[in-house]
């Protein structure tokens, strides 16, 4: 479970995030849906622990991230479009890299690896370095980064930015299967048909603050709006809230 | 920090380090093929230029030589010159034709005989030409050599004896003690390269390891895992050091290699020559020790540095400032008598040069050693503090 209060964010004079407070449950997949550098990314990395916030409360996995912050990242997979590979690395050992990281046994990684590779197409290339893979490849490999320790809490960040459509939709599928299972998904997106889709509830941020937050359903009802995307042109342009 | 994390993070730098073309070549190709290149090349070449001159004759016009017909003879049987007269002897000298004008002036030969007034003989030579610089060499000799003969003639018509303008006489012996001659040339050298590469031999790994982490997208996840910060740091670090210390020890056998090579191809030398140049096991041993730490200390602050830049290419940019700034004290050190007082045994990097050049002397200064030592070791510890703090600054991790 993902719980932010009263969340703040400035660099120097400029307000990145302001008073964001939503709560993402087991079971569901929660979307963050604003244009870019609405601050949405801020959002994210401060959940994360690698921005601290100006003022407010991160709770992760029952674990307080500003208190916390070890315990919250061992609770937690991070997959974001700026994530990287280590070129010269193969996938496999770019895989391993991180689990070792999380302090993962060596056969707990082995059978995560059997168990996750098949199922992304990634036992293909595994053993070729990440340098020669194509964009589509290396996020798969990074999404099994994301979640080689089976965490409770997953964040994705534009999980499918600049991916061709099958890669997108492998990404997509991937996480709609948690679903319904006992983990707490977190996506950020700037795509109204991917928040659609897969969101349960969704946060509609702009500016730094949430505007409207409910499911797509009570969006469409709140605003008198058919489409998803009109309820959210007309909470950009109109600056205001519902 | 733990130590497992340190060493997973080591472990996993090297690879990559081991794996990158560009740091290989850095590391393995640049010192031990660019090294011999850079020591022997100036001493081939002089050679070969210095033998070439020396054998060669260089042309000197004579203007007036009709009027000393005894100093023409004299230049002549010497056979170290070429006596020609030319048309226009300033003009040839300017072209290069001629190598010296030796202009004799009107009655030399008789002003001589009458022994009242001194006649005068201009030397012309072109500055800029080594040739010019070694023929007006040759003459100049030729002529001091020649006025002592007309000296020693006009004393024998007197009776009285040579001797009296030579009251003494002056021989020039080099001490046949071939390690201080080689340590010598040693002691200007060695400190710099070894300086040079403890700067600059582990920048690559170094840029890599921060910058090039920022670059990738790779830090995010770095830092979105469990492991402290400082277990990051200190791992890095290592590789760091590792790396440099590998360079270093690779250039260091890249100066044994050119050694060798310069001994054996180069008997003539004045330089390689001579060498017989060892190391007190004792000595070598503080001399690994030192390396170690500079290496160590250049690491951290390497690490550092590069851990503010946004990317590669404005790290890359620092390291070329960062590797003027260590040779203007390396050069400093390497080719003059550099003070020691404390203050000065203070400056990070011209510090360890001193002790290095020190050393390789076989001068054992326990004081020098002392402050470079502890000083150094508080610039580390320093700096890998400051490593810390800027792998936690969220602002330096995302600048844009």
């Amino acid at each position: 479970m993902i719980r932010v209060t009263n969340l703040h964010k400035r660099f120097g004079d400029f307000v990145a995030v302001e008073d964001v407070g939503f709560e993402a449950r087991p079971g569901e997949i929660f979307g963050l849906l604003g244009p870019n550098g609405a601050g949405k990314t801020t959002t994210l990395r401060m959940i994360a622990t690698i921005l601290k916030p100006t003022r407010g409360e991160i709770t992760v996995a029952g674990f307080d991230a500003l208190k916390e912050p070890e315990q919250v990242r061992r609770h937690l997979g991070v997959l974001s479009e700026h994530t990287g590979l280590y070129d010269r690395l193969t996938a496999e050992e770019n895989v391993r890299y991180f689990a070792r990281l999380r302090d993962l046994p060596e056969d707990e990684i082995q059978r995560r690896m059997d168990e996750i590779f098949p199922r992304l197409g990634i036992d293909e290339y595994a053993h070729k370095r990440a340098g020669t893979l194509s964009k589509g490849m290396k996020q798969k490999v990074a999404l099994a980064i994301a979640l080689i320790h089976d965490p409770p809490v997953l964040l994705f960040d534009e999980p499918t930015s600049g991916l061709d459509v099958m890669s997108s939709r492998s990404v997509r599928s991937f996480l709609e299967s948690f679903r319904g299972t006992d983990k707490t998904v977190l996506l950020s997106t700037h795509l109204m048909p991917e928040a659609e889709r897969l969101c349960d509830r969704i946060g509609i941020v702009h500016k730094g603050r949430i505007v409207a937050l409910g499911t797509v359903e009570e969006l469409r009802s709140l605003s008198g709006k058919r489409e998803l995307e009109d309820v959210f042109v007309e909470l950009v342009e109109g600056g205001g809230e519902l | 920090m733990r130590g497992r994390h340190v060493a997973l993070v080591w472990q996993k730098e090297l690879l990559d380090t081991i794996r990158d073309r560009r740091t290989l070549t850095m590391m393995i190709v640049v010192p031990l093929l660019l090294t011999p290149v850079l020591v022997l090349g100036p001493s081939v070449l002089r050679q070969s230029q210095e033998e070439s001159q020396q054998q060669q004759l260089q042309s000197v016009a004579v203007v007036n030589g009709q009027e000393a017909p005894e100093l023409l003879a004299f230049l002549r049987d010497s056979g170290l010159l070429r006596v020609v007269s030319v048309p226009n002897p300033e003009e040839a000298l300017k072209e290069g034709r001629v190598q010296a004008v030796l202009l004799v002036p009107e009655g030399f030969a008789e002003r001589l005989a009458r022994e009242d007034e001194p006649p005068e003989v201009v030397l012309k030579f072109d500055i800029s030409r080594s040739k010019s610089r070694t023929a007006h060499e040759k003459l100049a000799q030729l002529l001091r050599a020649y006025r002592e003969r007309v000296v020693i003639e006009r004393l024998q018509r007197r009776g009285l004896s040579p001797q009296l303008v030579q009251p003494f006489a002056v021989r020039s012996e080099v001490i046949e003690v071939e390690q201080r001659v080689s340590g010598f040339l040693l002691s200007m050298l060695l400190p710099l390269f070894l300086v040079l590469w403890a700067a600059v031999g582990g920048s690559q790994t170094a840029i890599d390891v921060t910058a090039g982490e920022k670059e990738r997208g790779t830090l995010e996840s770095l830092l979105v895992t469990p492991p402290r910060r400082s277990s990051f740091v200190v791992g890095k670090f290592l590789t760091i050091t590792t790396v440099t210390l590998g360079a270093t020890a690779l250039s260091l056998a890249g100066f044994a290699l050119s050694l060798a090579l310069g001994k054996r191809f180069l008997p003539e030398s004045e330089f390689f020559g001579r060498l017989g140049f060892a190391l007190e096991p004792g000595v070598l041993l503080l001399l690994l020790g030192v390396m170690t730490l500079i290496s160590a200390m250049m690491s951290a602050l390497t690490f550092t540095l590069y851990l503010w830049t946004r990317n590669f290419k404005e790290a890359q940019t620092y390291a070329s400032y960062l590797s003027f700034a260590v040779m203007f004290p390396a050069f400093y050190v390497a080719f003059t008598d550099p003070p020691t007082s404390l203050p000065a045994m203070l400056i990070p990097v011209y510090n360890v040069t001193v002790v290095i050049k020190e050393l390789i002397l076989g001068d054992v200064r326990w004081d020098h050693i002392g402050a470079t030592l502890l000083s150094s070791g508080a610039y580390l510890v320093l700096s890998l503090a400051l490593a810390v703090r800027v792998f936690q600054n969220e602002r330096v991790l995302f600048r844009q």
